[in-house]
């Protein structure tokens, strides 16, 4: 049996890798003179039946290093010395780090734009990650109507102009060849929200542009603050910092107030912020469709739904998208009756049912919006979507006051018109979905009627 | 501002770096004091006026240590060393175990009649106390046990004191090993440019992909008042847990390293594929290894190690496991955390002088291997229930189902209590698990990253630091060793 390899001073042994401290117990086992009994230093035990295993007994194996490494099996040699660090590293040049650092930079950035653009943004338009796919198409939208070489008319405001608008059917109405009728608007949104399209929409340059102002785009922001409508601002501004590109910004910043600017990652320190929000549940449902077969995804019926711009649908979806089923149609009359006099009249007293004449943010937006689309050569509708009749019958003498001197304030630009659908007197209790939602039926008399202003308009 | 504040990266650390080698090496004095200097504004940062405590102890171990060598008097030198230990002690025992003894002591004498309740005093533990004493301790013990001589310069000695890398969680550095490389200052390298960079990101990836990822589970598992009936919960919650810790830990270990690498310094390695180890002194060969070994140095082997028979080296064993635990935090269950390791400690002792068991790696090498890294790591993992749970009915729960005493297998009530995103969890758990051996067995991750050439370095390095941003959840999970 040969022995351990000891430094010249002993106080180190070589382990067949390293030097390591040597055990100060290191010597050869007492034996009795039979070698049938070994001396533990304390008292005498039976030896083991092969001499070259009595190191074992003495200091176990766990104690590899202090073993005579030839007796070791390699296996345990192995265990005992896993995980052992080889620090050997070569000499880095000048050229070597520029390289290392360029390829970081590059991979860095290539990694994160997949991530947002192959893997977010596909989750966030099929309503995966987020309420509504609709969050998501703005952008996307205004860059398909701006390679459209036809006449486009774009509708953009809340969820009273997106259950208001049906495209395909005012493209019907109309009649024009290579006329599409877009519809953009957003539900929850408000001129304060909306503006952040501005220069998005400038850039695609359509014709007309149907933007919404009903009574209840005139609240002021201040006095209705609270921790809903801050998650709503995130929710919206966090993935429009997603999908904005550097020419979409503009002046609207400066409407914006701080605490919502701080939800936009506009710059460098906070820019994988939003990405960041989004991405582990956008990797746990990859991995769950991947791994289950599995998806949060609403069906493509769905209201939520909303197609991938590479999608074959999306062209068609901005015209005509999926609406909500209206749940008052499967009532029977009286249990209509009895939610509409309930829920409708109550509407009545909701805050922004009651707008103000100015001064407020969203009223800074709709001038900022007004002026600029204007400017920009584009024809701006000023749109008030329909509202329930039996809402009307308890509004108070003077409430929409502030919205018709808006209205006017506004019209008086160059380049606007007003399009007032709420005093029709043609608006029916089945043609609603809800207080201020047009339902199918509402929608269909809503594209007739606009359809044959929009030709007189256009006609002009 | 800690490890992974970005202000910590985009200007603590490059004005270091800068400020650090715009001079030169025959300005070492000058270099000290800026290290001096920046650590201070490093520890103000992280623990603001605490840092007073931090001066105290510095001074107190600068002057016992010099006292302690000047003198040929025996007695002296044990005065001075008592007063080194008392004040640094006394700093400990005040800021952190003196709510803990008070309530300690109310809870046992509360139930004699008419004693007084005492009020406790809700002082806030600061950042990095049971580091930088440990480590000024170790200062004076060696140069009283003649093991080292004091150092000549105090800057030198309050830079060793303070070095903002491994200030607020260690490692903890021997006094010699620092001074013999601030004594010869290097010029600014590029190859430990890149390394420091590597072990920065890599360190990272650890703690914002990894460790607090699993946070998020940790914590949604071991609300206090669940029931953990579930073993599937409870098993998963300890590895979660355990791989939580390590990553959080090692991670910022490796911060500590690669920013001090830019510098030019080297710090010791606190761990080495902690879950690769086969028995449980395996492990503490490889787990927390400065805090082990500073334990082992300073408190086993003065207390009689292994040199005066079995019962005493239980005796000592015990006694540093339990100081040990508790050096970790005021509680009791770190207390237990510790006795139960030095429990199993001595049964892993007297296990491993079997015959038998020798006999049979001798003749099953790999299947004993095997064998005894599932036991050493169930342990491993047992244990980190004492060390995550505080509340103790629900502790004693959690161990009993982790033994599988009255506790279930039920895996559908196991994924509904998981949070949301537990399918990803899982797969960095895997990824983690498969790349911690990986690590092991091409000699440290780490370090081979650090020999690729620039293109996989780039990939590697760019991805991981791409996905430490995206994929760190929105609440900021603090180091877990900043709370000791």
């Amino acid at each position: 049996m040969s022995t351990g390899i000891i430094s010249p001073d002993g106080k180190f042994m070589w382990t067949g890798d390293d030097w390591i401290p040597s055990p100060p117990d290191y010597s050869d086992p007492i034996l009795s003179p039979d070698d049938k009994f070994m001396w533990t230093g304390k008292k005498w035990i039976p030896a083991p039946p092969d001499k070259s295993q009595i190191k074992w007994n003495r200091h176990s194996w766990v104690n590899l290093e202090i073993m005579n490494m030839d007796m070791v099996p390699s296996q345990l040699k192995n265990a005992r010395l896993f995980g052992k660090y080889n620090k050997n590293y070569s000499k880095i040049n000048l050229n070597n780090i520029l390289a290392s650092f360029a390829a970081v930079s590059i991979t860095f950035f290539i990694t994160s734009i997949m991530i947002s653009s192959q893997l977010i943004q596909p989750l966030l338009y099929d309503a995966s990650l987020v309420r509504t796919g609709r969050y998501a198409l703005t952008y996307d939208a205004w860059d398909t109507i701006a390679e459209e070489d036809g006449f486009s008319i774009v509708a953009i405001g809340s969820s009273m102009m997106q259950y208001a608008v049906n495209g395909s059917c005012v493209e019907n109405q109309l009649n024009i060849e290579d006329t599409f009728v877009y519809n953009l608007a957003i539900p929850g949104s408000m001129p304060y929200m909306e503006m952040i399209q501005t220069e998005a929409a400038v850039n695609a340059n359509p014709d007309i542009i149907l933007l919404e102002l009903g009574p209840n785009s005139l609240w002021d922001i201040y006095e209705y603050d609270s921790q809903s409508l801050t998650d709503y601002y995130k929710l919206r501004l966090g993935i429009i910092s997603l999908m904005i590109d550097d020419e979409d910004k503009g002046d609207w910043q400066n409407i914006l107030r701080d605490s919502e600017k701080s939800f936009m990652d506009l710059d460098l320190l906070k820019y994988y912020n939003s990405e960041g929000d989004y991405a582990n549940e956008a990797f746990e449902e990859t991995l769950r469709r991947l791994i289950l077969d599995k998806s949060l995804a609403p069906r493509e019926t769905s209201a939520a739904f909303v197609p991938n711009p590479s999608n074959e649908n999306w062209h068609d979806y901005l015209r005509t998208q999926n609406w909500l089923y209206s749940k008052l149609e499967r009532m029977s009359v009286e249990e209509r009756s009895n939610w509409e006099n309930e829920t409708v009249v109550n509407a009545v007293l909701y805050g922004v049912n009651r707008p103000l004449f100015n001064g407020t943010l969203n009223h800074d937006a709709l001038e900022y919006m007004v002026d600029r689309f204007s400017k920009s050569g584009i024809k701006v509708i000023l749109t008030s979507p329909p509202l329930h009749p039996l809402l009307l019958d308890q509004l108070d003498p003077g409430q929409y006051d502030g919205q018709n001197a808006t209205l006017d304030r506004l019209s008086s630009i160059d380049n606007v018109e007003v399009l007032n659908f709420i005093w029709k007197d043609i608006w029916k209790d089945e043609d609603f979905y809800d207080h201020n939602h047009l339902d199918r039926h509402g929608r269909n008399t809503f594209c007739q009627l606009l359809a044959s202003e929009l030709i007189d308009i256009i006609g002009e | 501002m800690d490890f992974t504040s970005i202000e910590y990266y985009i200007l603590f650390l490059p004005i270091s770096i800068i400020i650090y080698f715009s001079l030169s090496t025959k300005e070492k004095n000058y270099r000290i004091i800026s290290l001096v200097t920046l650590s201070y504004i490093f520890f103000w940062f992280a623990s603001g006026w605490y840092f007073f405590l931090l001066i105290i102890s510095t001074c107190t171990d600068w002057f016992a240590g010099k006292k302690i060598y000047s003198t040929d008097n025996i007695k002296l030198k044990k005065n001075w060393l008592k007063f080194s230990l008392l004040v640094n002690l006394g700093l400990l025992a005040t800021f952190k175990y003196l709510d803990f003894i008070i309530a300690s002591l109310n809870f046992l004498t509360l139930k004699l009649p008419s004693s007084p309740e005492l009020g406790t005093i809700g002082l806030i533990l600061p950042v990095g106390i049971s580091f930088y004493t440990f480590q000024t301790i170790s200062y004076t013990i060696d140069i009283y046990r003649g093991k080292s001589k004091p150092y000549s310069s105090f800057m030198d000695f309050a830079c060793y004191a303070s070095f903002f890398p491994q200030l607020v969680a260690g490692p903890i550095v021997r006094s010699g090993e620092f001074l013999e490389q601030i004594d010869n200052p290097k010029e600014f390298s590029l190859t430990s440019f890149r390394l420091g960079i590597t072990l920065i990101i890599y360190g990272l990836s650890k703690k914002l992909i990894v460790a607090d990822n699993l946070a998020l589970h940790v914590n949604e598992i071991f609300v206090p008042g669940t029931p953990l009936d579930n073993i599937l919960l409870v098993w998963w919650g300890s590895l979660c847990f355990g791989i939580q810790i390590y990553c959080d830990f090692s991670g910022y270990t490796d911060i500590a390293l690669g920013s001090a690498r830019i510098l030019g310094i080297e710090l010791p390695e606190n761990f080495k594929t902690p879950y690769s180890a086969t028995s449980l002194r395996d492990f503490w060969r490889r787990w927390h290894i400065s805090l082990s070994t500073w334990l082992r140095d300073y408190l086993y082997i003065p207390l009689g190690g292994n040199r005066h028979g079995h019962n005493k080296m239980i005796i000592a064993l015990m006694t540093t496991m339990i100081l040990g635990g508790l050096w970790h935090g005021a509680s009791w269950n770190f207390m237990l955390w510790g006795f139960i390791h030095g429990i199993l400690l001595i049964s892993n002792h007297v296990i491993s002088l079997n015959k038998y068991i020798i006999t049979s790696y001798l003749q099953f090498p790999r299947t004993m291997i095997v064998l005894s890294w599932l036991i050493t790591q169930f342990f491993v993992f047992f244990t980190w229930l004492v060390f995550r749970i505080e509340d103790t009915s629900m502790l004693i729960r959690s161990m009993k189902t982790f033994i599988g005493i009255d506790g279930y297998f039920d895996f559908s009530e196991f994924v509904n209590t998981l949070p949301e995103v537990k399918i990803l969890t899982g797969f960095i758990l895997i990824c983690f698990i498969l790349l911690h051996f990986l690590s092991g067995y091409i000699g440290g991750g780490k370090y081979w990253l650090s020999r690729q050439n620039p293109l996989i370095w780039g990939v590697i390095c760019g991805v991981s630091l791409c996905l430490c941003i995206l994929l760190r959840p929105s609440e900021t999970v603090d180091f877990i060793y900043f709370r000791f």
